[in-house]
């Protein structure tokens, strides 16, 4: 309890932006129902903002102030990597994330989804401030956190795909072509944050991308659900993207394998039973 | 060291061997555990939404409003299985059909007279409660969950190959036989007892014009009829005698001398000749005779609230009209549709994402008295600058949180609860998986318990949508 809220002090800026954009989303969701879509959306860029205002505060704390005060260097090693992922993985997260509350009128569901948003968030932010401040111990401890916000960009961004596919009445090749897009896209920041980037995993991303796109083709044609289709091919890709990370650490062993593919069978046991 | 080992012991129980029994017990409790053959696993089955439970959730709504509770009424569910069953024939998502069918047509065709009557629908659920917060959460849904007007209500789902895919139809229809008028009740019922009669000498008359259940808005009628025999006809009207009609080739008519008052008569005709010998009593003609017209009150006008849907903005108008009128209409953007009778009030929905057209409303009573306004758009945008915010809910905020998660759990099926409670017992033991491995720093020989843990945390938040179904 003790470390608990020492870490919360610690880190109180942190926790305080993402409780900013999580109010910010909030609002925006009080003014979608009041006002219309577009207060909605002035309300999410405004957020938007604020979020990306923290982003480059870091960012400029760390190339410029920590430099004049002659703090040690943060970690060099591939910053434009790093810097990619910093700024694209939290406005990724924004936008599926003001997506799926804009498509989803369920007040309960929203509110599960921004609480899950602001954890995320400070857990990201704080990653983000400790990258730059060279504290490798919370950076380390909590690197954990890419890992699972391109889970949930994925699973967001899939089902606001799903929402434009179906309201615009796009073709289904249209809306599987998207989806592989953000596979590729998820994976590459992966490979290039942790400096990976050479054929074998370029083309590991590519077969990714071409196979979940072709499978939710498959299976639009089949009589799953909007949501059943959004969770299918969700797996699928956290299936992939655990595996992909495992090679990349050079940490991928039978067991390892086995494991995520056990997991990935009672998670579709589960969810079977679950609705 | 030793303590490391034994850490790492206990997780060892998540491992491979663990994760096979567990999908071995789910799997066959699942099986087991539900009728829908196994390919159905991820189709929404009919059997999976609770009707009992949907009427059940919304009178339990209605008593905390303080509401009367509804009361099933079979010719309501007959209306909403053949509104469902028609909706997947004709594949259409919408409360009126292609060739205009609304839902009042499929009401009074199970025989439900209506005075007010609402529609919800919903498709893609697989659950009742998801299906009642979806409602709840849309003020025009909510509005007919807990308008105090209607007594009944009637829950069908339907399943069946829609729009290219296997789906369930949920229609919820209110309905309520008393108060207000209606097109169904815009005639009165016919009195079903003469009055008392002697036999007469005479062949008894009859009253052709005006029939029987008319309602006039001429106060000036002639009454017009048939007469075997006789010299004269005497006209009553309840039981009064108001004047003699004129006879000529067996038929009689009768101008009255005075307007008829506003409101209900009874009206019956005898003939006599000049022997002096009565024919009975002609048959007995009861009629309403209605000159007011409904008054629109333009003062009373408003935007209740204004809803997005995959369409754009919704905007619901109200306006109170005076004299009870039978139906108003609405033409905007050169498109005619019925206002919807709410409490004391007259709503319209438009359907508007850049500036308001202008509006015209017609209101006529059952006598066919008609009022007609037109409102401009400027009007309306003044309107839309005041719109009313909804009243959210007044609960507290952690009080209706909680509820709605423990409602949303353990209001599924016993399948659903067992595999909720799985993928909860999962993220505590990944969690658990997490700070031992952290601890011990053996991270780099296991699964990541933390992507095993989101995906756990993503199927508990997907059960809390319910199969993202949609509202209607």
């Amino acid at each position: 309890m003790k470390e608990s809220i020492q870490f919360i002090i610690k880190n109180r800026r942190s926790i305080f932006y993402a409780l900013l954009t999580g109010l910010g989303q909030l609002f925006s969701i009080h003014l979608l129902k009041e006002k219309g879509i577009n207060a909605f959306l002035i309300s999410n860029a405004v957020t938007c903002l604020i979020l990306c205002f923290e982003i480059y505060l870091n960012w400029r704390y760390a190339t410029k102030v920590l430099r004049q005060i002659d703090m040690p260097d943060i970690n060099v090693y591939n910053l434009w990597g790093h810097l990619l992922n910093h700024i694209t993985l939290p406005i990724l997260l924004f936008i599926s994330f003001s997506g799926f509350i804009y498509f989803n009128k369920d007040d309960l569901v929203r509110l599960v989804a921004l609480s899950l948003l602001i954890f995320i968030n400070s857990i990201l932010f704080i990653n983000i401030r400790s990258y730059y401040e060279d504290k490798f111990r919370i950076e380390t401890s909590t690197r954990y956190i890419y890992d699972i916000i391109k889970l949930f960009i994925f699973f967001f961004g899939v089902n606001l795909i799903l929402h434009i596919q179906i309201i615009l009445q796009l073709e289904v090749w249209v809306a599987s072509i998207s989806i592989a897009l953000l596979v590729l896209l998820l994976g590459f920041l992966l490979i290039y944050r942790q400096s990976q980037v050479n054929i074998h995993t370029i083309y590991y991303i590519i077969i990714s991308a071409f196979i979940i796109g072709v499978l939710f083709m498959l299976i639009s044609f089949s009589p799953i659900l909007t949501l059943g289709i959004n969770i299918v091919i969700f797996l699928l890709f956290y299936f992939d993207i655990s595996i992909l990370q495992h090679k990349l650490d050079r940490s991928l062993t039978l067991e390892i394998f086995t494991e995520y593919l056990l997991t990935l069978i009672l998670a579709f046991v589960i969810f079977a039973g679950i609705s | 060291m030793r303590k490391k080992k034994k850490a790492l012991k206990i997780i060892n129980i998540f491992r491979t061997k663990y994760l096979i029994f567990l999908i071995l017990f789910i799997g066959i409790f699942n099986f087991l555990s539900t009728t829908v053959i196994p390919g159905d696993a991820f189709v929404v089955s009919a059997s999976d939404i609770d009707i009992d439970e949907l009427v059940s959730l919304t009178n339990t709504e209605r008593n905390s409003r303080g509401l009367g509770r509804l009361t099933v009424d079979s010719r309501l569910v007959a209306a909403a299985q053949a509104k469902g069953e028609d909706m997947i024939a004709k594949d259409y998502w919408s409360h009126y059909g292609p060739n205009n069918e609304s839902p009042w047509d499929f009401i009074l065709e199970a025989g439900y007279n209506y005075n007010y009557a609402g529609e919800n629908l919903a498709k893609d659920f697989s659950s009742a409660s998801p299906i009642h917060s979806a409602w709840m959460a849309s003020p025009s849904h909510r509005d007919n969950i807990i308008n105090s007007n209607f007594e009944n209500i009637g829950v069908a789902v339907v399943t069946g190959e829609f729009q290219g895919k296997e789906t369930s139809i949920v229609v919820q229809m209110f309905g309520s036989l008393q108060g207000g008028y209606s097109e169904a009740s815009s005639y009165y019922e016919s009195s079903d007892s003469l009055p008392i009669t002697g036999e007469g000498e005479l062949g008894s008359p009859s009253i052709v014009d005006p029939k029987d259940g008319e309602i006039l808005n001429d106060a000036a009628f002639d009454v017009r009829g048939l007469v075997p025999e006789g010299d004269a006809v005497k006209i009553y009207d309840d039981q009064v005698e108001i004047g003699t009609g004129d006879i000529s080739d067996d038929e009689f008519v009768f101008a009255n001398e005075d307007d008829y008052s506003d409101g209900a008569h009874s009206l019956y005709v005898k003939a006599f000749n000049n022997d002096g010998k009565a024919s009975g009593y002609s048959n007995v003609v009861d009629i309403t005779v209605d000159t007011i017209e409904p008054v629109i009150d333009i003062e009373s006008m408003k935007f209740e609230y204004m809803e997005i849907s995959s369409k754009g903005k919704i905007y619901t108008l109200s306006v109170k009209i005076e004299d009870n009128p039978v139906f108003v209409r609405g033409n905007y953007n050169s498109e005619e549709s019925d206002f919807n009778y709410k409490e004391d009030k007259w709503e319209f929905q438009i359907e508007e994402n850049k500036d308001f057209k202008e509006l015209k409303i017609n209101a006529a009573d059952p006598a066919g008295n008609t009022d007609e306004v037109v409102i401009s758009s400027e009007d309306l945008d003044e309107l839309a600058d005041n719109i009313t915010l909804v009243d959210s809910e007044k609960e507290g905020l952690s009080k209706w949180f909680i509820d709605n998660i423990i409602s949303r759990v353990f209001t599924r099926s016993i399948r659903g609860r067992v595999n909720f409670i799985v993928a909860f017992i999962m993220i505590l033991l990944l969690t658990f998986e997490h700070i031992v491995l952290s601890r011990t720093g053996y991270t780099n020989e296991r699964s990541s318990p933390l992507i095993n843990l989101a995906v756990f945390a993503i199927l508990l938040f997907t059960s809390l949508i319910g199969s993202g179904g949609t509202i209607l």
